[in-house]
């Protein structure tokens, strides 16, 4: 009886302690599962405890990405996250597809601010978005560039994707009616083993993210989306107002982050820390340092 | 002390455990109830401290109504002792010897000495009292069962067939004990056992049982000679009559020398038997050196009679 | 090949000790926030089924139906209530621990020999006085066996907690499995393995103890 009690006790001792924390200046950054967005996350918080004394708690890699952070930003428990353009029209607004990157921009910010009291900060200056990626010296041999200049000469590439994005309405055959592909052989590979095939010359054309880390270890190019098939997953903050009231500074600070980051470099970001196996923390301390917003010493 | 009136209890309807029963039980009696299995016996037993209760009728316990007893106090100022003892595994022979005391709150320098004073008094030594269940034998667990019934000091003792489990030679010798702490102790003992032999050797009183129903209420001699009705009679039978002999002390029909036919004297005496000697000693020796009278002394070596098969007619009931 | 990533396992656990241990601080109080909420609840339901056959099938049968969902679907329903975050976590490794530990008082009571309860009530003794001098010390070695398999239990389970935004070790193990680094999963699962054998072998030794006053 006397073990329990005194076990008990301890237990409370334990809840009390952890829970009492001071009433100190504090905002709770979260990230989504992916290596990109530990990164982006990491840059925020380095950059507010830098530049003031708010102090970061993260809660890195909530598992189900947007549809757990978004209750729990409404819920405010979370102040503020990095999100895509196209996921908030798409998957938080439910809105129909709008191709223009700029509308969309203008209009998830406006619905945010009117829906749910959120703020979209400036955009990062990546743009996370599906795309299709091929070996860069075939690409200058071919002379291909855009989705287009591969639509034309489909009929001697192939093409290796995974099974989704065979079966999704907003995936291969959509690409197809806007481009009129007509690739030599579409060939059905598991996610994770798409860059090896490509590498090793069993497909010509994978379907990817334009911001994939592993992009430059296999030399591949991104091709244009030049009729802007699929949505722009522009990267931005998206924080609540309420936090932004309490703590203004936090808007200036922020937004050093607006244009900072473009496609390749997050490319090669994403590289260290899946790749190399670096820490998310680490490589956003090298990338604001160089990018002269850390102080080195830092 | 105990008073059964018109009692009755079943479980099922059709099928009473328990019809119509009236018994009072005294103060200071050995009280055996016997009867074939299902009889009755141990539910009435178990209706004395209030495990079973009645559908109906009235039972009294020390003058009280049993409704009126608090059933805790009730059962707390009885003993009880089962036939598979339930020692407390985890507590020590100790511990288990005083736990009526410990549920009363009773100190620990009491508890001690009380339970130096019961392991003697069943007849073990004191160094088992540190010892657990687990390392005693059969005979000795109950032993410190019925010790443990005593803790409290209750004048009245229920017995569920306690010897059942204990082996045929430490049954003899536990029951011998049990007489013994009666008479020292002079408790009322309520003694449930389907052995004949037992009943006759232990009960001042014995009833005898048979569906539900008493058959027959008597001492000991008026069980065995007197019966009234058939079916304690056949149920007693011949065992019970050589327990009987094997019970009662030369003791009670010792004949003085001038009483027997042919008139002998101390000095044709030539085998001797003592007082407490049991009757079945006295009749095979006869029957085995083929002597009509044998001598009697007493526990301290002074001849006080005779003894012969006419003696036996002494024997008042 | 095995040694190089065992070497770089090694390096990885040294240099980010810091981080190791703050996560394995973390693990320790979540897990043991939940045991002890899973011990009392658990052991004073037990204790309450056990007069009662019916609510006893009732309770168990409950959680054993909870017990089967799978931690993450269970995990994954609870954020939709109570957000993400640590109270969540407890919630969820609260419910999965309760069915060992009620089912195990509940049998470990029950299963008291009836001639000890016997003796124990004829003598006088009041219904508290039954089960905690009788009943409960009897039961104990059942008990305790429950209690060291919800622990052991518990603490793997909270490995998956990170899931939901909770802290602990599964933070490692996730960010290890989100970024591709399987020296940073296996470190993180390997403590979540070794905080279990400890905690496992601690309450052997308690049960040791226990065992050796019961007989």
């Amino acid at each position: 009886m006397k073990k329990w009690i005194s076990l008990a006790l301890i237990a409370v001792m334990v809840i009390l302690a952890a829970g009492c924390q001071s009433e100190e200046k504090k905002v709770v950054i979260a990230s989504k599962p992916m290596a990109e967005s530990y990164i982006v996350a990491e840059m925020m918080g380095q950059l507010i405890e830098a530049n003031s004394d708010i102090k970061v708690e993260y809660k890195m890699g909530i598992g189900g990405g947007t549809s757990n952070i978004q209750p729990a930003m409404e819920a405010g428990e979370i102040d503020m996250y990095p999100e895509y353009t196209g996921t908030g029209w798409l998957f938080v607004l439910k809105n129909d597809l709008v191709t223009d990157p700029e509308t969309l921009y203008e209009g998830v910010k406006s619905q945010y601010q009117e829906k749910f009291n959120f703020i979209w900060l400036d955009r990062y200056g990546f743009n996370n978005t599906y795309a299709l990626a091929i070996d860069k010296s075939k690409a200058d041999s071919m002379g291909i560039n855009s989705f287009s200049d591969l639509a034309a000469q489909s009929g001697s590439l192939v093409l290796g994707s995974e099974y989704d994005f065979y079966e999704r309405e907003d995936g291969f055959p959509g690409l197809v009616a806007a481009y009129g592909f007509n690739f030599k052989e579409t060939k059905e590979l598991d996610i994770g083993l798409k860059y090896k095939a490509i590498g090793e010359g069993q497909v010509d054309v994978i379907n990817n993210f334009s911001t994939d880390g592993l992009l430059a270890e296999y030399d591949l190019k991104v091709l244009k989306d030049d009729k802007n098939f699929f949505p722009a997953y522009e990267a931005a903050t998206v924080i609540r107002q309420e936090t932004l009231d309490k703590y203004p500074e936090l808007e200036a600070i922020l937004n050093q982050l607006a244009g900072l980051i473009s496609d390749e470099e997050m490319q090669q970001m994403n590289y260290y820390v899946e790749k190399e196996n670096r820490d998310a923390g680490d490589v956003a301390a090298e990338f604001l340092k160089a990018k002269g917003l850390l102080a080195s010493n830092d | 002390m105990i008073e059964f009136h018109v009692v009755n209890q079943q479980y099922e309807a059709e099928k009473p455990i328990i019809k119509h029963l009236s018994l009072t039980i005294e103060k200071g009696e050995f009280v055996v109830l016997i009867g074939p299995s299902g009889c009755g016996k141990t539910t009435l037993l178990k209706m004395m401290n209030g495990l079973i209760k009645p559908d109906s009728g009235e039972i009294r316990i020390k003058g009280k109504e049993l409704k009126e007893w608090d059933p805790i106090t009730l059962k707390r100022n009885i003993g009880y002792v089962i036939q598979q003892v339930g020692l407390f595994p985890h507590l020590s022979i100790e511990k288990n010897i005083v736990y009526a005391l410990d549920i009363q709150k009773v100190s620990e320098t009491v508890k001690k000495e009380r339970a130096r004073e019961l392991i003697q008094l069943v007849g073990l030594a004191e160094d088992y009292l540190a010892k657990y269940p687990n390392e005693l034998s059969g005979g000795q667990k109950q032993r410190v069962g019925i010790a443990r019934a005593l803790a409290a000091d209750p004048e009245i003792i229920l017995m569920d067939e306690p010897l059942g489990a204990v082996d045929q030679i430490n049954r003899a010798v536990l029951q011998d004990e049990i007489i013994r702490i009666y008479q020292t102790l002079n408790k009322t003992i309520v003694f449930v056992t389907h052995d004949i032999e037992e009943a006759i050797k232990l009960g001042t009183k014995i009833v005898v049982m048979n569906q539900g129903e008493i058959v027959e209420v008597g001492s000991r001699d008026a069980i065995v000679f007197h019966s009234k009705s058939h079916f304690a009679d056949d149920f007693i039978g011949n065992k019970g009559f050589l327990s009987y002999l094997n019970i009662v002390k030369i003791e009670q029909v010792v004949c003085p020398f001038d009483g027997i036919n042919g008139n002998v004297s101390e000095k044709d005496m030539v085998f001797w038997v003592t007082t407490a000697d049991p009757l079945i000693v006295g009749i095979r020796m006869c029957l085995e050196n083929g002597v009509n009278h044998i001598g009697v002394r007493n526990a301290a070596g002074q001849v006080v009679g005779a003894f012969d098969l006419g003696c036996l007619s002494r024997l008042k009931f | 090949m095995p040694m190089e990533f065992i070497k770089n396992l090694g390096e990885l656990l040294q240099s980010r000790s810091d981080f190791f241990i703050e996560l394995l601080l973390q693990h320790i109080v979540l897990s043991l926030i939940a045991i002890v909420i899973i011990t009392v609840v658990g052991v004073t339901t037990g204790i309450l089924i056990s007069k009662s056959q019916k609510a006893a099938s009732v309770v168990i049968g409950l959680t054993n139906v909870l017990y089967t969902i799978p931690s993450i679907a269970m995990f994954g329903f609870f954020v939709s209530i109570t957000g993400i975050g640590n109270t969540t976590a407890i919630i969820a490794l609260v419910i999965y621990g309760l069915l060992p530990v009620i089912r195990n008082t509940y049998v470990g009571l029950t299963e008291v020999d009836d001639q000890i309860l016997e003796a124990a009530v004829g003598m006088g003794s009041t219904p508290w006085q039954l089960l905690s001098k009788i009943q409960f010390p009897l039961a104990l070695p059942v008990i305790i066996a429950g209690i060291r398999n919800m622990v052991v239990m518990t603490i793997a389970l909270a490995g998956i907690a990170s899931f939901i935004g909770a802290g602990g070790l599964g933070v490692a193990i996730w960010r290890g499995i989100t970024t591709n680094f399987d020296e940073m999963t296996v470190a993180g699962s390997l403590l979540v393995a070794l905080l279990a054998f400890v905690a496992d072998g601690l309450l052997g030794i308690i049960e040791k103890r226990l065992l050796r006053r019961t007989k």
